[in-house]
């Protein structure tokens, strides 16, 4: 059987218009295709499950922070053939991975923002979600985040089976309506944003797990923890190991996440999977380092990207500040979101207090929010190449010849796109570095 | 003599930075010489009285609903009210301190501090503020984010905090924002203190924090924010 002639029809469009994409200058590249396939057939989606997907098992990735990641995880142990999109995780960013694909693949690995996570689950009957973590990020254009974390629980009927972080309150809060659970945890992470308890507001006690005083609701027991030496723990017995081959904490979380996944819809043991799993770099720049050969010294440049406050808290706290300069890019485009306050909920009173060049297009309120937190504000500059390009000679200056630059999403990109001009050549990975 | 500083319930009221008005405020006493007392009040945790400055923040309906029933119970603000000890209520704060307000579709009563009743409002009203405050902060201008969907009407004598030039403000009467004795209540994020430096230095100067001294480039932030705004100050004002 073939698909419904609206959805072949789609599929045609959207392939059409990104063959058109690849030779003209990038606009929208990732998007388009899609955009355009979901105007022609509302139902593509749900189209493409019913017919050339029917043998596809699809794993849907939400949450927070680390959806690219844990994608890039997955697609690493699935294999080439799998169907999946890379950060462009909306209605029609899905639709155009889907509409790139060619034949019945095995698989399907898809990170979806978490506001549509009902639709895209509504549409694609995935075998296994993923559910991160849930913090706040971006409230100008998002749901704040209880609302978002109950909008993902919506998605209960569609979804097999349901891997979460069992450390996270908000989203055990939202995941009894899921048939199967699989529950994780990973090495302790920041706990800001869910003090009180999602469901009734009272007190939450967090020793090694975390419970309710008033309503009872309590951390369910994990079926796979990993540590932070990255051990694999299941039933109290060490039964192996996680090696991201990205650094912090978070990333063990994430690997072991992606490793539960693929064991669900591959059927292997968890161990199994998770020591076949190591990723040798980032994704688009993401925790990869680079050498400056336009710069004195040619320091190398190591390049993280976090949106919100757990997720620059999470990065920070990683960081080995001591023997690097650190530059700390900001922006406020509607990506990122328009309001800044959120850099106020970066806990940097609880972080080392480094010497730090501050970049961006809000780069001078950075530079407040660190003051007011008691670090020395050493340079505050908009231009991002010439950010770097100070923090470099500031590095030969003291014999240092590391750079580390934390960004939101376009502060990124927009360093990632201009990264020439800096002379900056792919150096080592993420792992190599720590 | 130290200063006490507190800040109300940001485990729940504290979703769009609000507690950096705390944090700017403890940093400028420090500035002045003095010692501060910073003290987060959790949800869960009793409201001292002792304190010098009060704060409330924003945050989403179920936790607005929550943060009012804690602070009817006992009263704690009405009586740092007749302290006259000020405080500062943005967004969810402020509406929790007028005669009712709205969360989950509901109106429910507030602290009665404020001759103000917060409804629903017809869309959602984000993005950038600016405006002429009223006060004499030291500044002609004011800037915040605000992202809120309730409407705050005042009683018809009231005072508002400043004229609206861009963005919503109270939502319908091109004001944002009160002061009334010792409150001052405003839907500005930002934080409204970072960017805004002279509110900060006013507040302070209420309870005989004198900063005279603050760092120029406290100002750099304000400056930007204005300048990157002005641009309405020119263009026909909102009704």
């Amino acid at each position: 059987m073939d698909l419904p002639l609206r959805a072949r029809l789609a599929r045609q469009t959207a392939r059409l218009i990104a063959r058109g994409l690849q030779v003209t200058p990038r606009f929208q590249g990732e998007t388009l295709p899609g955009r355009i396939a979901l105007r022609i057939d509302p139902g593509f989606l749900s189209h493409n499950r019913e017919v050339s997907m029917l043998h596809t098992q699809t794993v849907l990735v939400t949450g927070t922070n680390g959806k690219t990641t844990t994608t890039a995880f997955i697609r690493s142990l699935l294999g080439p053939s799998v169907v999946s999109n890379r950060g462009s995780n909306l209605p029609w960013g899905i639709a155009s991975a889907l509409a790139q694909s060619t034949g019945a693949t095995p698989y399907a690995v898809l990170e979806v923002d978490e506001a549509y996570v009902p639709a895209v689950a509504a549409g694609l009957q995935p075998a296994v979600l993923v559910w991160l973590n849930m913090s706040r990020d971006q409230l100008d254009r998002n749901l704040e985040v209880r609302r978002l974390a109950a909008r993902v629980g919506e998605s209960a009927s569609s979804v097999d089976t349901l891997v979460a972080n069992a450390s996270d309150p908000l989203i055990v809060a939202n995941s009894a309506n899921f048939g199967a659970c699989v529950w994780v945890k990973g090495p302790p992470e920041w706990e800001g944003d869910a003090q009180a308890c999602p469901r009734c507001t009272g007190e939450l006690t967090y020793a090694e797990t975390w419970s309710c005083t008033s309503c009872g609701l309590q951390e369910p027991a994990s079926d796979y923890e990993v540590d932070g030496g990255g051990q694999l723990w299941h039933d109290g017995v060490i039964i192996g190991s996680v090696h991201p081959g990205l650094p912090g904490n978070f990333n063990l979380l994430n690997a072991l996440m992606a490793s539960v996944a693929v064991a669900l819809v591959g059927r292997e043991p968890v161990w199994e999977v998770a020591s076949r799993l190591s990723l040798t770099s980032g994704v688009e720049g993401r925790f990869a380092s680079w050498w400056l050969t336009a710069c004195e010294g040619t320091p190398t440049l190591i390049t993280y990207l976090a949106k919100n406050p757990a997720g620059w808290h999470a990065n920070l706290s990683m960081i080995d500040t001591n023997e690097s300069e650190l530059v700390l890019g900001l922006n406020a485009r509607i990506a990122d979101g328009r309001d800044t306050s959120w850099i106020w909920d970066v806990e940097f009173e609880r972080l080392q207090r480094t010497p730090t060049i501050v970049t961006g297009e809000r780069a001078t309120d950075l530079a407040l929010r660190l003051e007011v937190a008691g670090f020395e504000v050493v340079a505050v500059e908009p231009s991002q190449v010439r950010a770097v390009g100070f923090a470099a000679k500031r590095a030969a200056q003291k014999g240092r010849n590391r750079i580390v630059y934390l960004g939101n999403y376009t502060a990124f990109r927009s360093l990632i796109a201009t990264r020439a001009e800096l002379g900056a050549v792919v150096g080592l990975t993420g792992e190599a570095v720590l | 003599m130290t200063v006490k500083i507190v800040s109300l319930f940001p485990d729940v009221l504290g979703t769009y930075g609000d507690h950096g008005n705390a944090r700017i405020l403890a940093h400028l006493v420090r500035l002045a010489g003095r010692t501060c007392e910073l003290t987060a009040v959790g949800i869960n945790d009793v409201v001292p009285l002792d304190g010098d400055l009060y704060l409330l923040g924003g945050g989403e309906d179920g936790p607005q609903a929550l943060a009012a029933r804690r602070l009817a119970d006992g009263s704690p603000l009405h009586r740092v009210v007749e302290r006259n000890r000020p405080i500062l209520a943005v967004c969810a704060g402020y509406q929790v301190l007028g005669r009712s307000f709205v969360a989950e579709g509901t109106t429910l009563p507030g602290l009665g501090l404020l001759p103000i009743d917060s409804v629903r409002g017809r869309a959602r009203m984000v993005g950038e503020v600016l405006m002429t405050p009223f006060a004499p902060i030291g500044q002609s201008l004011m800037t915040g984010f605000e992202n809120h969907g309730g409407q705050t009407i005042l009683d018809s004598d009231c005072q508002p905090l400043g004229r609206v030039y861009r963005g919503a403000g109270n939502g319908g009467d091109g004001h944002d924002g009160i002061v009334h004795g010792s409150i001052v209540g405003s839907y500005l994020h930002g934080p409204i203190l970072a960017r805004n430096p002279g509110l900060a230095l006013w507040l302070l100067s209420r309870i005989g924090v004198d900063v005279s001294d603050v760092p120029a480039h406290h100002w750099r932030l304000y400056e930007e924010r204005v300048r990157a705004s002005e641009g309405a100050l020119w263009t026909r004002r909102r009704a």
